[in-house]
């Protein structure tokens, strides 16, 4: 069954393929909750209403707009910040000191597994001021502009390099700082 | 080099993550705010039509044809001339010759006497039928009386008392009950254009003056004029060329430098079955079912400006992003490039319950005008469709494959009709309708005028 006879399903809203649709981008929907609200259960609640939002919006798609996997994506991120904001959870820090976390890494054991390089590297990111984590979340991993990232966020391009950097630099610093992490990325 | 190795790193960690999340547990909790299927609507959709159909069918099956009878002019010269001589017609005179003054009043003795009845075809039956015992009676009173011409047959009224307690009366003719009704200054009891159940029914309203009189026989006459019998149930079935215009409700729609025709044609052509009931007798409420298939053709010129310029330096991509929006208020949109002039082909399959109010306006011969209103549900709705450019070059093959099928185009509507009759069950007529979408096949708001000519068969009986 092709995604879009599957999406022309869910607009007619049968059961089987919104069962479908949830089986095959859950994961990727979860994630993307997860990565901008570790918690789990605000990570679920996020995931919960996005689901909804999409099968209450399908038959705005345009497949000609771009990919589906795009526009769930941009609604996952979409409702992270909502969330974010209106818990003002958003803060945007001018310094951030690298010391602390970079003491706290310290005490972990290294590790040559891939996977737990992965899951450092996750730490790392999570563990940064929740303002650097968004943009470098935004910008690193989903491909965000700049331009974007200030209307999503509501602060100016120059604020969203700013921020990106010092994140940039704060990770940085820490990588280098950290052992395990090193001997990931260098392996 | 290296930054982007270690973007991908920290792509892959986010891709690789675990799902921490109970999925079965999410998936429960999305349900429970999910709308319900909606199978049982769909059920009764068809249910419903399925009805409607079997209703048609059954109708077809179960009324009578045409009846001839209804529309059949008076053939009988006792008819023609009603007016003129109604107690002395040509008819009256075989009897008068033939009938003794006392065969007539043995006659008179075994009439078996009736009640006339309000329904014209049971009194006809009853009067032409010959008395049943009447051996003595004239043959020629037989004949006479079955005959077409002799519809007016001699009764009387004293339907309680005894022959015995009476005295006996002689039957008299036409003639004689006229001459009479002269000298005795007594108003007439049979009157031209009254029924004769009226007559029979209250003779103790009318002026008695002796039992002599009493016994004076009357004449009783059918209708004139005849009672058109026009039929309650009526079916029709149409099939014609359909011709539409409709305007576009742009609604919101954002398009800059974007000339969009708003108005469009649709030709095309249309079958439509419909069961009629007649309200009253110039108004009948309809039901049935209607087939439609139009193409529709829409121009498109110039191009959208939604541009989209952005230079990324930070993450050292570059990119120019073009894009010309063209926009369709309804069925699609679409982003191509460098096209200033497009055409849109759709191709329209409509199957809709039309509930129509009909009105006979004016009818003159073979002519006639009626109004026409009512509401059309739409079923089925399928439409294809291809952009292809001003040079005919197909643009979407893609989409002309594909079959959009959408609910709703449920639609208001009202018009006019003009008919001409062509025979019994045969007609013409050109039909002009104003059309108001109420649903989103194309766009809520939608309106347009639909032009058709038809040709129809009715079942039961053409009413122009």
């Amino acid at each position: 069954m092709s995604l879009l006879k599957i999406i022309q399903d869910c607009i007619d809203n049968k059961r089987e393929a919104q069962f479908l649709l949830f089986d095959t981008f859950s994961d990727f929907v979860i994630r993307i909750c997860e990565r901008y609200c570790p918690d789990v259960p605000t990570a679920k609640d996020l995931s919960q209403i996005t689901f909804i939002k999409i099968f209450k919006n399908l038959s705005a798609f345009d497949v000609r707009k771009g990919s589906f996997k795009n526009w769930i994506q941009r609604i996952a991120i979409n409702e992270c910040l909502q969330f974010l904001r209106k818990k003002k959870l958003l803060v945007f820090v001018d310094d951030f000191s690298t010391v602390r976390l970079t003491e706290e890494l310290e005490d972990d054991a290294p590790s040559d597994d891939h996977l737990l390089a992965h899951a450092r590297i996750r730490e790392l990111i999570d563990a940064l001021p929740s303002g650097y984590r968004t943009v470098f979340l935004l910008s690193e991993v989903d491909g965000y502009s700049h331009k974007q990232i200030g209307e999503e966020l509501g602060i100016s391009e120059a604020t969203s390099r700013s921020q990106l950097f010092k994140a940039k630099k704060a990770l940085k610093k820490n990588w280098e700082s950290t052992s395990p992490i090193r001997k990931a990325l260098q392996g | 080099m290296k930054k982007e190795s270690n973007q991908n790193r920290i792509r892959d960690a986010y891709d690789n993550q675990p799902v921490s999340l109970d999925k079965a547990e999410l998936w429960q909790a999305i349900e429970s705010e999910l709308p319900p299927e909606e199978k049982e609507r769909k059920f009764l959709l068809w249910w419903f039509a399925g009805a409607a159909l079997l209703g048609i069918a059954l109708l077809l099956i179960f009324l009578p044809g045409p009846t001839q009878e209804a529309v059949q002019p008076p053939s009988s010269a006792f008819a023609q001339k009603p007016a003129q001589e109604p107690l002395s017609s040509p008819s009256d005179a075989p009897v008068e010759n033939a009938l003794t003054k006392e065969a007539k009043t043995e006659a008179a003795k075994d009439v078996v006497f009736s009640e006339a009845s309000t329904d014209s075809k049971e009194n006809r039956t009853a009067l032409s039928t010959p008395p049943p015992q009447t051996p003595d009676a004239n043959p020629s009173t037989a004949s006479s009386s079955s005959g077409q011409n002799q519809q007016a047959v001699i009764a009387m009224e004293d339907q309680t008392t005894a022959p015995s307690q009476k005295p006996k009366a002689p039957l008299l003719t036409s003639n004689e009950v006229a001459d009479k009704q002269d000298k005795n200054t007594v108003p007439p009891r049979t009157a031209i254009g009254l029924s004769p159940a009226i007559q029979f029914k209250n003779p103790g309203l009318l002026p008695t003056t002796s039992p002599e009189e009493q016994a004076i026989p009357t004449v009783s006459l059918p209708d004139w004029p005849p009672k058109t019998q026009t039929p309650k149930w009526q079916m029709s079935l149409s099939a014609g060329y359909l011709s539409s215009r409709r305007q576009y409700n742009s609604g919101n729609a954002t398009v800059r430098n974007l000339k969009e025709q708003n108005e469009t044609e649709l030709p095309g052509w249309g079958m439509n079955y419909l069961v009629q009931y007649r309200i009253l007798p110039k108004l009948s409420i309809g039901l049935g079912l209607e087939y439609q298939q139009l193409r529709e053709r829409i121009d498109w010129e110039g191009v959208t400006d939604v541009r989209q310029t952005a230079v990324e330096s930070d993450s050292a991509s570059f990119f120019i992003y073009q894009s010309v929006r063209v926009f369709h208020p309804g069925t699609l949109s679409r982003t191509e490039t460098d096209y200033t002039r497009l055409r849109d082909y759709n191709d329209i399959h409509r199957l809709s319950l039309p509930i129509e109010l009909q009105f006979d306006l004016w009818q003159r011969g073979k002519w006639g005008i009626g109004l026409q209103a009512g509401g059309k549900i739409n079923l089925i709705n399928w439409a294809s469709g291809r952009f292809v450019t001003a040079d005919d070059e197909v643009l979407d093959v893609q989409r002309s494959k594909q079959l959009f099928r959408k609910r709703g185009g449920h639609a208001l509507y009202g018009g006019l009709r003009l008919a001409y009759r062509l025979g019994q069950q045969w007609g013409i007529s050109w039909q002009g309708q104003y059309e108001r979408q109420l649903s989103d096949v194309y766009r809520e708001g939608d309106f347009g005028y639909r032009y058709g000519l038809w040709a129809q068969r009715l079942g039961v009986n053409w009413r122009f």
